[in-house]
């Protein structure tokens, strides 16, 4: 028999066997060994040492509110507003969704890059921007004037001629 | 590692009694849940304090892990052992918590030899003063021990020690193969041997 502790993997003989794991015809074999292995007497040694000392680790007990205060958090989350329970939901819940969510995204991005157009404003800073209401206001406003001076020049020369 | 929540866990298990009270839960029967948590109350708190070692903040994440365990009813399948689930939400918010550095707290107390914390039970064992102090040190360099070994150590040897879980069970729980576990724990050993090796 190769001596268990010359590996990882074979180690877990000698563990087991300290955490009294191990099956009886194993049990056997393994202690035949140890009797003429000291490597192998020598783990078992300091692995039962180490077990003994884990079994004194206590921990301390639950506190006697410990149910109350989780069924107040789970009525706590059942009266919250439907959105907050949206993100409290576990992830596999929003699994089916991921395709839908992604489809509609790549929708959306086709839209924009078919329509570039709808996002092309003007680099001018919107102060200076001239409507298309205000420019016909003016070009009619010149126009008028324009007018104006016509018949004042007809009107000046009629006046000329009957003089 | 996955979200706790994720209970897909590859390998079919049999239907053992806690994923039956789980599938209970599922349909909405409230009762099975109280039961599933009076069976699994104290080993999941137990666990996390021997992980953090801090009384308060294991009870507050093992709260979290039930309050997950309830969320993640409506899609749970039994997949696997319902326990190895629970400890594997247990291990991932444990590993957390010890990541994001919350621990400093808990650190100073362990530093601390004034005795805040926790009240360790060893009452009613008609031990000695000597004794209990003697069982003190020894405790306090237990807990240094545990403490000082990287986390996924930590947890497997926990994991393997005080809930005696096989090997595929802790494998599932840490996100890893069972080779790497084996792995883990040889080395977590080895180096509890050398650091406890005066206590013999």
């Amino acid at each position: 028999m190769n001596c268990p502790i010359q590996t990882e993997e074979t180690a877990e003989l000698l563990l087991a066997y300290t955490a009294r794991r191990l099956d009886p015809a194993k049990t056997a074999l393994l202690e035949n060994h140890m009797n003429v292995c000291a490597q192998c007497a020598e783990f078992r040694a300091g692995q039962e040492m180490v077990w003994q000392a884990l079994d004194a680790w206590e921990a301390p007990g639950v506190t006697p509110d410990f149910n109350r205060r989780l069924y107040q958090r789970i009525e706590a989350e059942a009266a919250a507003p439907w959105y907050k329970r949206l993100f409290q939901t576990p992830i596999a819940m929003w699994k089916p969704a991921i395709p839908l969510a992604a489809a509609g995204l790549m929708v959306v991005a086709g839209f924009v890059f078919d329509h570039p157009a709808a996002n092309n404003q003007p680099n001018t800073p919107p102060s200076i921007r001239v409507s298309v209401t205000e420019a016909e206001q003016v070009e009619s406003a010149l126009d008028d004037l324009q007018l104006l001076r016509q018949l004042d020049s007809s009107a000046t020369s009629a006046s000329s001629e009957s003089m | 590692m996955a979200e706790g929540v994720n209970t897909s866990m590859g390998a079919s298990a049999a239907l053992d009694y806690d994923a039956q009270l789980m599938l209970r839960v599922k349909d909405g029967d409230g009762p099975s849940f109280t039961e599933l948590l009076e069976k699994h109350r104290s080993p999941v708190v137990h666990f996390l304090f021997r992980m953090v070692q801090d009384h308060a903040v294991s009870e507050e994440l093992a709260q979290e892990v039930f309050l997950r365990v309830y969320r993640s009813r409506n899609t749970y399948e039994p997949t696997a052992k319902f326990t190895t689930w629970l400890f594997r939400i247990a291990t991932h918010l444990a590993l957390n918590w010890l990541r994001d550095g919350k621990n400093e707290r808990g650190q100073e107390r362990l530093d601390d030899s004034t005795g805040e914390g926790p009240v360790r039970e060893v009452a009613d064992r008609r031990v000695t003063v000597e004794q209990k102090m003697l069982y003190e040190v020894r405790l306090e360099e237990v807990r240094r021990a545990i403490s000082a070994l990287p986390e996924k150590q930590r947890a497997a040897v926990l994991m393997h020690k005080y809930e005696e879980m096989e090997y595929s069970a802790i494998a599932r729980a840490l996100d890893c193969s069972e080779s790497a576990v084996k792995s883990l724990l040889f080395r977590a050993y080895e180096t509890l041997r050398a650091r406890l090796a005066h206590m013999a």
